[in-house]
């Protein structure tokens, strides 16, 4: 039996043929995206983000459409089957409050995350690697090279206090990518498309996530945002230290190191030159959260 | 007609049935919702998460219990009950049709129903003294506090020159209404006085908003009741007084259809001695007549006199009625249990309380 057989059986589908085999249907009741999981603990995982995140809020994420029987998934011999809904027009980042909410709910779901579930291990960043790798730009003098390393080096040394002082604070589990474009519009409210990756552990999916709002939009912008994220989930307490010290952590070190290449000078200063833009939007990302943290603290002791 | 604005203002909550409605028409809180998949209602309700979950669990319940005249609820596609949406919950059910041939005989199936719920989830509670003084205490003083009010707009009313016509109605009547206050506290205090020494007290599931309107029909006539948004585990005397406060204010009232409607729920659940007493106490409680009363109070600018008037004797007028059915439901005795309708156990078990 077919997929699209199955998927008629157990659901309560009609007409279904396929956009974009095998991930795309059209069906009467619109359009589907399937999923397909081999590890039957992942899906359980993902499920329960999308269903917790869900309580409460106005966002949509994409939940399991449930079986006839109430399943949340189906069996195709080799691999779970799930059946989410599925969305084209982009939300954008206007409506800072929706999108607010909808990392309020993640976050508070996601740290009490009940599935239990391997999730990939904390990066830690290598900086004794990439001084190494630094090496080769030593003698071309690079002054904002040098600059970094040592901004760097400091940064780290905050990082880690804050992380001491929230040390045995429960870390979000979350989505490894979160991403502006994964939100679609359908009437007026925010529906997100989750993916099917590895969890994993740490405010790190919600600083890319805050960089990229903050490229698309303005700083004050994602003040708002965090206004919103911190009238759900508080940020006023260790879980703000635990995602300051995120975003504290220079980890665009190494994705700026990565960018250099030595294999000519035209390269070299190239490299430099994507090196120097994203070491200073994450510092504008460092600075905005930094005074929204010390605004914030200040609206507190009033 | 529908209109774009509301297909965009329902869409989100549809969105959750995979509903794409050709037309929606309001009546009252409910939207119906017209689509090629058939016709639904869609409930727009205030509740707590809390409720949300009590709600949805009374209608899982009642049918695992065996009472399937409730109107479904469909679960959305994502296999929830309600929908929540800003301080906003719905959900969906079957549209039944109104039929003028089911309204003949419409109180009898509420009533009888009602007691079939009540034999059904009928419960002796562990004597607590902690609970009866609580309720006691928070009642009799809930009483007595709006008796003194009522009381001090009588003394303010009576200093006055010229009284207005809604307080010379309601001077008319003060002691009549007084003396149906004390009858309901005299009554609850003797509930209270039964409880102590009897150390017992039943517990059903209450509808918490039985009324004529949440009973419709389906297409093939059966009854089924609607809207437990306000269930409630409770006294079996809670539903009772909350149906028969509003029937005594129907015009094709009277005592003795009042009594037979009694016996039909008295078949299912016959009323212990203390709670007849109780009964007769919420009855009596002339609470209608203090409404009416802070009414006059807080709008006598936006309403007229008249208008005022109207509604007080109306509600003076169905306190009598609610004297002569006491009166009458005293002297006559409860039919005898029909063994056919006889709850079989009190109850399932502790864990399976409703």
């Amino acid at each position: 039996m077919g997929i699209i057989n199955l998927l008629e059986n157990e659901y309560e589908i009609f007409g279904a043929r396929w956009k974009e085999e095998p991930h795309v249907l059209f069906t009467d009741f619109g359009e589907k995206r399937l999923r397909y999981w081999s590890d039957e603990q992942l899906l359980k995982w993902h499920l329960k983000w999308r269903d917790e995140s869900f309580k409460g809020s106005s966002a949509v994420p994409d939940r399991m459409i449930r079986t006839r029987d109430g399943g949340y998934a189906v069996f195709d011999g080799r691999h779970w089957v799930t059946l989410h809904d599925c969305a084209d027009t982009p939300f954008g980042c206007e409506e800072v409050g929706k999108w607010g909410q909808f990392i309020g709910h993640l976050l508070n779901a996601s740290v009490k995350q009940e599935i239990p579930f391997p999730v990939e291990a904390k990066p830690v960043l290598d900086f004794e690697n990439c001084l190494e790798k630094l090496k080769l730009y030593g003698e071309g003098n690079f002054h904002n090279l040098n600059v970094s390393i040592v901004e760097a080096r400091k940064r780290i040394q905050f990082a880690e206090v804050l992380q001491n002082k929230a040390a045995q604070t429960p870390m979000p589990v979350l989505e490894k990518e979160i991403s502006i474009i994964n939100g679609k519009r359908i009437f007026h409210f925010l529906f997100y498309e989750g993916g099917d990756s590895k969890p994993v552990r740490g405010y790190g999916p919600i600083r890319k996530f805050l960089l990229e709002w903050l490229l698309q939009t303005s700083p004050l912008s994602l003040k708002m945002l965090l206004d919103e994220i911190h009238s759900l989930f508080s940020l006023s307490e260790k879980q703000g230290l635990l995602l300051l010290a995120e975003i504290t952590m220079p980890w665009e070190l190494e994705d700026c190191v990565n960018l250099l290449e030595n294999s000519s000078l035209e390269k070299m200063v190239e490299g430099m030159n994507r090196y120097e833009r994203l070491w200073e939007d994450n510092r504008i990302l460092l600075k905005t959260v930094t005074e929204w943290f010390e605004d914030n603290r200040r609206k507190v002791a009033l | 007609m529908t209109t774009e604005r509301e297909t965009l203002n329902y869409g989100p909550v549809l969105f959750h049935y995979d509903l794409f409605p050709e037309k929606l028409e309001r009546h009252g809180r409910v939207m119906k919702v017209i689509t090629k998949r058939g016709t639904f209602a869609l409930k727009e309700a205030e509740m707590s998460e809390d409720e949300r979950n009590w709600f949805t669990h009374v209608i899982q319940r009642l049918s695992e219990i065996g009472f399937h005249q409730v109107v479904p609820l469909y679960p959305t596609k994502f296999g929830d009950y309600t929908v929540q949406l800003g301080s906003k919950t719905y959900y969906l059910m079957p549209w039944f049709a109104s039929d003028d041939r089911n309204e003949k005989g419409k109180e009898e199936i509420l009533l009888d129903q009602i007691g079939r719920i009540h034999a059904l989830t009928l419960k002796e509670q562990d004597f607590s003294n902690e609970v009866v003084e609580h309720s006691y205490q928070f009642l009799m003083n809930r009483w007595e506090n709006r008796q003194f009010e009522m009381e001090r707009f009588t003394e303010e009313a009576e200093q006055k020159t010229y009284m207005s016509p809604f307080e010379l109605t309601y001077l008319s009547h003060f002691h009549q209404i007084m003396r149906m206050t004390e009858e309901a506290k005299r009554r609850l205090k003797d509930w209270y006085d039964t409880c102590q020494r009897e150390k017992r007290y039943r517990s059903v599931l209450c509808h918490g908003k039985v009324s004529r309107n949440h009973l419709i029909f389906n297409p093939t006539g059966e009854g089924h009741l609607l809207n437990f948004e306000k269930a409630v585990l409770d006294t079996p005397v809670r539903d009772l007084a909350v149906y028969f406060r509003r029937a005594v204010h129907q015009r094709e009232w009277s005592k003795e259809h009042g009594k037979q409607l009694l016996d039909i729920y008295e078949k299912h659940v016959p009323l212990l001695n203390e709670e007849r007493g109780l009964f007769i106490s919420y009855l009596s409680y002339p609470e209608p007549v203090f409404n009416a009363v802070d009414l006059y109070y807080h709008k006598r600018n936006q309403l007229s006199q008249i208008e005022l008037v109207h509604r007080l004797e109306k509600r003076i007028r169905a306190m009598k009625n609610i004297r002569d059915f006491c009166e009458l439901i005293m002297q006559t005795p409860p039919p005898p249990l029909e063994m056919g309708n006889a709850p079989t156990k009190i109850h399932i078990n502790d864990e399976d309380h409703i």
